[in-house]
């Protein structure tokens, strides 16, 4: 070593690390201080020689970079290069003869020479670059920041290099081997995977790229080599292969069994990746299998589904599903097989049923509930409960409740609210078996979910607060919780001003318990004593489905009660008009005129009609109906009724004409009607209060016949209501806002809504724009 | 390894024993260690370029930066502070020039970011504010330029000359 | 990549041959140069050898080149002149990837134009990254020249303000396109479109566009105002800026940022600190569109923006998570309704709100829109009391990086010794209320006590700002002690501010004598913000 600047040579340094590479290349092991000697030398040659040409400008300059560099002024050159070439060069010798002793080889055998060498190669140039880091650091990184393009670090340097002269020449037959080894693997054959991944692995090493970006790394990774060499093969392998395992499985099994077969297959090629090739090449792999063996296949998976649905194998069903699901839209057609089977099941089962059930909301309701759950059952087990499917359970539900052999039969479509509504009333009554408290909750919320699938919605609060009605001023109901609780669901599913009457029914019925202490005090007060055993329930007329009935002529005997009471709430609500609703109302009588007394229990026609007993014992009817006013069809059924007790004896009839077919037209105005004085019964309590046949028909006709007219009026609200707010609309958003507004309670009718308008552009509400036929205008 | 020593033999042929992760400091030991392991008995690893003094200065160093953070990646637009020094560098780095050059060579030698820093900023503040004739003086560097030479560089430095 | 150690039969005997080898290599070099060798009986030679004093310009050019890049470019011009060596070095591009030629911004003066555009091939090329040109520099042939030598040139900088007439741009046909960074410092009177519409087609590849006003030229406001630049038109060719900076820009109001809005949906941060004509009735559009959007900056917007409008954008479903509001006029009830309705907060600057009450901020506590947040500014806040405060760093301040709370006379160092105890990650931290006399603050303020809890609990401290003045503070001969303290212990502390006076001379002087230097400053030349601890701040800076 010189005193002043060391002079390293390049011939005397090169020879020292020639050693040492070859026994880095012949794996012959290195120890740490070889390794730092070696580091050294490179070192010191490095840093030499600069220092002495700058000294001498323009001669030494030459020969010490080697490779002359454009950007002269950036100081002195840097030396390095030669060094690299010469390590570049024996590398491509040593690797020359490396390739020569693998190119005949075939099979594993090219597998076990390829991986070995290469992983010794790779240990090999990982050490070179280590101890030759100095000519990284201090060479190739400057090389680079002045432009040079074409200059790697050591390490990468040596990875081109085997690209260059080994890899080449062999990737085929390499490349071939890996994808041989697979093909056996994928026929259940073991193999030894380790001989790919070492391929793998050195395919993913071989790729880097240049960087562009300015940054002090001069090659980032990539996957060219990888991708270009082994993944494009691979796929095209893989798709071949399952294209003819599909053909050929199909061929003798089925589809069922198929599909576990491709579930394997799927996890097998997932497991595949994971074990020994790149994490990379999951996605694109699994996506071919789906496309080979699923997409390509869904003819017949959709055939499959259709089968399983049929035979209910809800296992392998979910299995068919999730396979399915795993192709871009390809379970729209599967939603649309469920759909149409499940609205298939409906129809059918209620057709199977339909004999009893258009009479029997039991019967009907509870095959709708059941149809519905075990599809729910289907939907939640086999797809999953996703989305999709339960909006084609809805829709197939939809359809086959709201229209079906039942409903057709009964020629409307408001047959199922009527039904879900006398179901309901069943429930809810004081008496019904159903049900102990829990399963009760739980019928009602199988009634919601019946209830929501209902178009008619506004059919099924008639018919629901028609018969709350009676279960209130009955004293029917079976508990005012249950009430309720039933009411504040369908608050819930359709908002407080659908159950709004309903409340307020409820209300009047409390009201009423206070009035009549106060109405009792009243009486105390002023001394009335000659009243009934009396109660009354005073109902607002506009929440109460019941229009007033025809009067009558009060008899003696009640006389006072009516007028103590009227002129009671009179006083208390001055300017409130009562109506009596006789025909709800009913009443008890004792017998004096039997040897047993009995209470019989009567509506207060029959009362009226008994009350002139007290008189004479024989009248004809038409005195009858001029003592009583009672309208004569009326009177006639009153009549009928205590014929058939028994009680009342007509004298122009034989008692055994007195059957099921007798009609109340057939009593004459000239018949006189006696009372039966030697009237007998088993029981003390006689209960003669049968609700009036004409009164129960008038009731379902009137509900469905104002129906019409109810919706009318909704439907010119809406329309008022939105024009109003948009003031100028086209006729058919118009149409859409009015249907989609009132969709939560029915379905309105185009031509209905159509009709609408134009009795609104009669009533001046709306005028059509004078230029735009088609744009409506509001009208203050 | 915790506690864990290699031996480390100066040029002059002292052997120090240091604790492995104090050595790891230097990129150039640390390469090392990973690619031929640690468990083989002990070898002691030359290191020709530094004698015992520097060494010791530089083992010195590392065992007080031993819980540093790792020096952060060269970043080009990291700003070039040279206040930044700690008051225990600043003291550790008094010494003579000679003494700061090797200290120099070693951490370039053992690849040791952030001594290498650390004494290129300490030279750059030499540096700083000073005029040319001083910095001669202080460096002891001869001027070699030829008056033809001296009249160039004052026309290549006239696009921004000093006020 | 696994790696795995050689395995071989006869390690011993394989190392044995390898260093006979090497040494024996080393023998013949030293016989070739008569001089050295390795063998154990000439360690005398070898330690003359490391006792020969190394010279400066003997070490590697890497590490010159190293030494060099710690020194300033006028430096380097100086260093030219020392040696031949010296001179090459100096030259290097590698050192020329800055360049600053604003000369009232610490930059280089251009004296001579014609030499200084063939250094930009020569000494700049490829190298160069950053460029400031001020005025006189933006010419065409400094930016052909640019366009064309320097294909790395990301961050450009163009200085307008100095401006009072625009050169002659017709034969502008190049101009840099891979910037990642323009910024404008517009002129008041100069109008720039003869020169923008030049350059428009090159713009495509800015993520951060700067545009800065002439707020601080200007005295007063202007009678006229004159829109010297078209926003709408540079918009339409960026397309994917992620930071946009207007800083006190006259002209700028609610129109520009709704053009700005419509065409920037990769925006991620909004700054308009400073641009007083904003009144707020685009930030619905703003939130709406630019879904990215995370940092809003409207300091000193004035009393422009109107409660409204904030409470009209949405900004529920935004992503905006740094704001700052400083000396806007907004009331309680808005920034309680808007402070509900924000994602939570990484970054909140209020000072000078008097609509940020106690209310607003136990309402940012309750609904735990703080539990992430990095750094607050609550100075001068006159309806805040220091319990809430106090309850808030109690709460979070263990995350806070920074925290600026200075200008409440009722903040006693009582209330900062307890604090101080909750912020042990803090690095930047601004107390105290100046002007103490005038405050009337009768209570003494004991330093040493808070300058005790920063040595003791917050070891990442880097700025510490103490604004009391020296009547107010109470110190004696002892206070040396705890000057040590936090000396030694807060390392990493690279700016102390105090006011002027006698207990700053003792600070600094006690710094100073253990060789921390420019560490002590004063408040008249020094101000701490936490506006560093913003996830944009260096796409943000600028001068």
């Amino acid at each position: 070593m010189s005193q002043t600047n060391r002079h390293v040579k390049l011939d005397e340094v090169w020879a020292k690390l020639l050693d040492g590479i070859n026994h880095v290349y012949q794996f012959q092991g290195m120890k740490k201080p070889a390794y730092m000697l070696l580091y050294t030398h490179v070192y010191d040659y490095c840093i030499s020689n600069p220092n002495q040409s700058r000294t001498v400008p323009g001669t030494s300059r030459v020969h010490i970079g080697g490779l002359s560099r454009s950007n002269g002024q950036d100081g002195a050159n840097i030396v390095g290069g030669e060094l690299y070439n010469k390590l570049k060069n024996y590398l491509k010798d040593y690797l020359k003869d490396v390739c020569q002793s693998g190119v005949d080889l075939q099979g594993e055998g090219v597998l076990r020479f390829y991986t070995n060498r290469w992983e010794k190669y790779q240990f090999s140039s990982k050490v070179m670059n280590d101890f030759c880091s100095y000519i990284n650091r201090h060479w190739v990184q400057r090389e680079f920041n002045s432009g040079r393009k074409d200059i790697y670090e050591i390490y990468t340097m040596a990875m081109d290099s085997w690209q260059k002269v080994v890899f080449q020449p062999l990737h085929k037959q390499v490349t071939h081997a890996c994808l041989d080894l697979i093909k056996s693997e994928r026929n259940n054959e073991i193999i030894n995977t380790r001989l790919i991944s070492g391929v793998i692995q050195s395919y993913v090493a071989l790729g880097f790229t240049e960087e562009l970006t300015n940054s002090s790394h001069i090659t980032s990774p990539t996957l060219t080599i990888y991708r270009d060499y082994f993944e494009l093969y691979f796929l095209h392998d893989t798709e071949q292969f399952y294209r003819l395992e599909a053909a050929t499985f199909l061929v003798h099994n089925s589809v069922t069994e198929y599909l576990k077969k491709v579930a394997t297959r799927l996890d097998e090629e997932v497991h595949r990746v994971q074990s020994y090739l790149h994490p990379s090449t999951l996605s694109i792999l699994i996506k071919k299998v789906e496309e080979v063996l699923i997409r390509d296949q869904l003819d017949a998976i959709y055939t499959e589904a259709k089968k399983l649905l049929r035979d209910e194998r809800y296992q392998d069903l979910a299995l068919l599903f999730k396979l399915t699901n795993r192709i871009p839209n390809a379970t729209n057609e599967l939603k649309k097989i469920v759909e149409n089977h499940i609205y298939e099941m409906g129809i059918n089962t209620i057709e199977r049923v339909s004999g009893t059930a258009i009479n029997d909301p039991k019967v009907y309701i509870e095959t709708v509930i059941d149809i519905h759950k075990k599809f729910l059952k289907l939907v939640q087990e086999s797809f999953n409960g996703e989305q999709g499917f339960t909006a084609a359970l809805d829709k197939a539900c939809g359809k086959f409740i709201n229209n079906n052999v039942v409903t057709q039969s009964a020629g409307s479509t408001t047959k199922s609210p009527e039904l879900l509504a006398r179901y309901c009333d069943a429930l809810l009554r004081k008496g019904s078996k159903a049900v102990e408290e829990t399963d009760l909750e739980e019928k009602f919320n199988q009634i919601m979910i019946v209830f929501n699938y209902i178009e008619d919605k506004d059919v099924y609060q008639k018919f629901y607060s028609k018969m709350l009605a009676k279960r209130l001023v009955g004293q029917l109901s079976a508990s005012d919780d249950y009430e309720e609780s039933m009411i504040s669901k369908l608050k819930q599913a359709c908002g407080f001003e659908y159950t709004s009457k309903l409340q307020r029914m409820f209300q009047d019925i409390g009201v009423s318990k206070t009035l009549l202490t106060e109405y009792e005090k009243y009486c105390e007060n002023h001394s009335i004593t000659d009243t009934a055993d009396f109660s009354v329930m005073v109902l607002s007329s506009n929440s109460w489905p019941f229009s007033g009935s025809s009067n009558f002529v009060i008899p003696l005997e009640l006389k006072s009660t009516f007028n103590s009471f009227t002129e009671f709430y009179t006083h208390r609500h001055n300017g409130r008009k009562l109506t009596w609703l006789h025909q709800h109302s009913k009443g008890e009588l004792q017998t004096y005129f039997t040897t047993q007394k009995y209470i019989l229990q009567v509506s207060t026609y029959q009362m009226v009609v008994l009350l002139l007993f007290n008189k004479v014992l024989t009248w004809t009817v038409e005195r009858l109906q001029d003592e009583t006013q009672i309208k004569s069809e009326l009177l006639l059924q009153v009549i009928l009724g205590l014929l058939k007790s028994k009680l009342l004896i007509c004298t122009d009839i034989n008692d055994d004409e007195i059957d099921e077919d007798f009609k109340e037209s057939d009593i004459k105005t000239h018949y006189s009607i006696r009372l039966s004085t030697d009237f007998r019964s088993k029981k003390l309590r006689i209960n003669l209060n049968v609700p009036l046949k004409s009164v129960e028909q008038k009731d379902i006709e009137g509900v469905h016949r104002t129906i019409d007219e109810d919706r009318k009026m909704v439907i010119q609200a809406a329309i008022v209501r939105i024009m109003k707010a948009r003031q100028t609309l086209r006729h058919a958003l118009l149409m859409q806002e009015v249907i989609q507004q009132l969709s939560s309670r029915f379905r309105p009718k185009i031509p209905v809504i159509k009709k609408c308008i134009d009795v609104l552009i009669e009533k001046e509400y709306l005028e059509r724009q004078s230029n735009e036929k088609d744009v409506l205008r509001y009208l203050a | 390894m915790a506690g864990h020593k290699i031996k480390l033999q100066s040029s002059d042929g002292d052997t120090f024993d240091v604790e492995v992760e104090i050595a790891k400091q230097s990129a150039t030991i640390k390469t090392m260690l990973e690619d031929l392991g640690m468990d083989e008995e002990e070898d002691v690893i030359p290191l020709p370029n530094v004698n015992s003094a520097i060494l010791k200065k530089v083992i010195q160093w590392a065992t007080h930066h031993k819980d540093d953070p790792p020096p952060p990646e060269d970043d080009e637009n990291r700003e070039k502070n040279t206040n930044d020094i700690s008051s225990w560098d600043q003291d550790f780095l008094k010494v003579d020039q000679g003494t700061l050059f090797e200290l120099i060579l070693a951490a370039n030698y053992l690849d040791i970011k952030g001594l290498l820093d650390v004494t290129c900023k300490t030279v750059a503040n030499m540096i700083k504010g000073k005029t040319p004739e001083e910095i001669r003086r202080t460096f002891n560097i001869k001027n070699d330029f030829t008056p033809q030479e001296e009249e160039q560089i004052k026309k290549e430095n006239e696009w921004c000359e000093e006020k | 990549m696994e790696l795995r150690r050689f395995t071989m039969s006869n390690p011993t005997a394989a190392f044995s041959i390898i260093a006979h080898e090497a040494w024996g290599h080393r023998l013949s070099v030293g016989e070739n140069d008569d001089d050295t060798n390795f063998g154990d009986g000439h360690n005398k030679t070898q330690r003359l050898r490391n006792r020969i004093k190394r010279d400066f310009n003997s070490l590697p050019e890497k590490v010159l080149l190293s030494v060099f890049s710690y020194l300033p470019h006028l430096q380097l011009l100086r260093c030219a002149r020392v040696c031949r060596l010296w001179r090459g070095l100096s030259q290097n591009s590698k050192l020329w990837k800055q360049v600053f030629l604003r000369p009232e911004h610490h930059g280089l003066h251009v004296k001579n134009l014609d030499q200084f555009v063939p250094l930009i091939g020569h000494r700049f090329a490829l190298s160069l990254q950053f460029i400031e040109l001020p005025m006189e520099l933006i010419t065409s042939d400094v930016l052909h020249e640019l366009a064309n030598k320097c294909p790395n040139l990301k961050y450009l900088t163009l200085d307008f303000s100095t401006a009072m007439q625009l050169h002659d741009f017709n034969d502008l046909n190049m101009f840099p396109c891979n910037l990642k960074a323009l910024c404008i410092c517009l002129s008041e009177v100069i109008f720039l479109e003869g020169f923008m519409r030049r350059i428009y087609t090159y713009l495509s590849s800015l993520e951060v566009l700067q545009i800065i006003g002439t707020i601080e030229k200007s005295t007063e406001a202007e009678e006229e105002v004159y829109e010297t630049i078209n926003i709408s038109k540079i918009k339409v060719q960026t397309p994917n800026l992620r930071v946009i900076n207007l800083y006190g820009i006259f002209f700028i109001d609610d129109n520009h940022i709704e053009t700005i809005a419509s065409g920037c949906i990769h925006l991620e941060c909004f700054a308009l600190n400073f641009c007083t004509r904003v009144k707020g009735t685009s930030f619905k559009n703003l939130l709406q569109r630019c879904r990215k959007l995370q940092c809003l900056l409207l300091q000193n917007t004035g009393t422009s923006i109107e409660d409204n409008y904030m409470l009209a954008a949405d900004w529920a479903t935004s992503s905006v998570s740094e704001l700052d509001i400083s000396s806007t006029d907004l009331s309680e009830q808005c920034l309680l309704d808007v402070f509900a309705r924000m994602p939570k907060l990484t970054y909140l600057a209020v000072p000078n709100c008097d609509g940020f009450t106690d209310q607003v901020l136990d309402l940012l506590i309750d609904q735990g829109k703080l539990s992430h947040i990095r750094a607050i500014d609550l100075s001068d806040t006159v309806n805040l009391n220091f319990e809430v405060v106090a309850t808030f760093i109690k709460r979070h301040g263990r995350q806070l990086r920074g925290i600026s709370y200075y200008g409440n006379p009722k903040v006693s160092e009582q209330f900062w010794t307890n604090a101080i105890k909750n912020m042990k990650n803090v690095k930047i931290v601004v107390i105290g209320t100046s002007f103490g006399w005038f405050k009337k603050i009768s209570t003494r303020i004991h330093i040493d006590q808070i300058l005790e809890s920063c040595a003791q609990e917050c070891q990442n401290l880097e700025r510490l700002e103490i604004q009391w003045d020296q009547e107010t503070l109470r110190w004696n001969e002892n206070s040396s002690k705890f000057i040590d303290h936090i000396r030694i212990r807060c390392v990493k502390l690279n700016s102390l501010v105090l006011s002027d006076g006698e207990y700053y001379e003792l600070v600094r002087s006690n710094f100073e004598r253990a060789d921390r230097q420019r560490v002590v400053r004063t408040a008249t030349s020094d101000q701490t913000s936490i506006v560093s601890l913003l996830k944009y701040y260096n796409d943000l800076r600028f001068n």
